[in-house]
């Protein structure tokens, strides 16, 4: 039975909560075709990595997810 | 443009529920509404919200289920009121984040990571929501004092009978 620390968990939250700044960011997307593409596309990011134990790799792709969040936001301001 | 209009619905006679047409900015300052002698409210204490539209049970639970219906790893015909998120309908706590996302942009508020975590049925959903809108026309009321009569009831006779 894989035991979680309580970093494990704390690292856990941060990654919902990323997901859930993405979610909320593309529900602003009017475009239903695109808002589905990029849905799908964050549903896969995260699963392929839902398995790391390596807390330092979890902080990467969190990192890395906020960084393309940033990014879809900002060419979402430069299109409307 | 700013609308101030008020207008006053009037339901069973003696219940006076006021509607607000248009949402009201915070650099206006509260003025005092006066709708009769007994009450009397700060307009900013009327809750803001898409005020045309009433909030009642039904409407609630109906808009909660058809969202999680269309939700598209949700089975709709696997989908009951008391069905889990988890262990009956297979989600996760990320499909759970999804649904919270989508509830907050249908019901126009916001919902804390801490109040999705309690989400396990739709039931918790829908209570959740009613709670915010002070909805409780589906909840029995309960009567403290039945038993308390009925046993001072029993207290009377005995003592009367001795």
């Amino acid at each position: 039975m894989k035991q979680l620390s309580l970093k494990h968990f704390i690292i856990r939250s941060q990654a919902i909560a990323l997901y859930r700044d993405i979610m909320r960011t593309l529900l602003k997307i009017q475009d239903q075709d695109y808002r589905k593409e990029m849905r799908d596309w964050a549903r896969i990011e995260f699963n392929r990595h839902r398995t790391l134990k390596d807390l330092g790799e979890i902080r990467t792709q969190i990192a890395l997810g906020r960084r393309n969040l940033n990014e879809l936001k900002l060419s979402m301001q430069m299109a409307s | 443009m700013l609308s101030t209009t008020i207008r006053l619905l009037m339901r069973s006679g003696t219940l006076i529920r006021p509607i607000i047409t248009t949402v009201r900015p915070l650099s206006i300052k509260p003025t005092l509404i006066n709708f009769n002698e007994k009450r009397k409210t700060l307009i900013n204490e009327i809750p803001r919200r898409w005020s045309h539209v009433h909030y009642t049970y039904p409407m609630i639970e109906s808009r909660v289920m058809l969202l999680l219906r269309l939700f598209d790893k949700i089975d709709p015909n696997s989908l009951k009121l008391d069905s889990k998120f988890v262990q009956d309908l297979g989600l996760d706590s990320l499909d759970i984040v999804e649904i919270t996302a989508a509830l907050e942009d249908e019901f126009w508020t916001e919902i804390a990571d801490v109040d999705s975590d309690h989400f396990l049925t739709p039931r918790h959903i829908i209570q959740y929501l009613c709670d915010k809108y002070d909805i409780y026309e589906h909840i029995e009321p309960v009567s403290a004092g039945k038993e308390y009569l009925e046993e001072a009831k029993a207290a009377a006779d005995r003592a009367h009978h001795h």
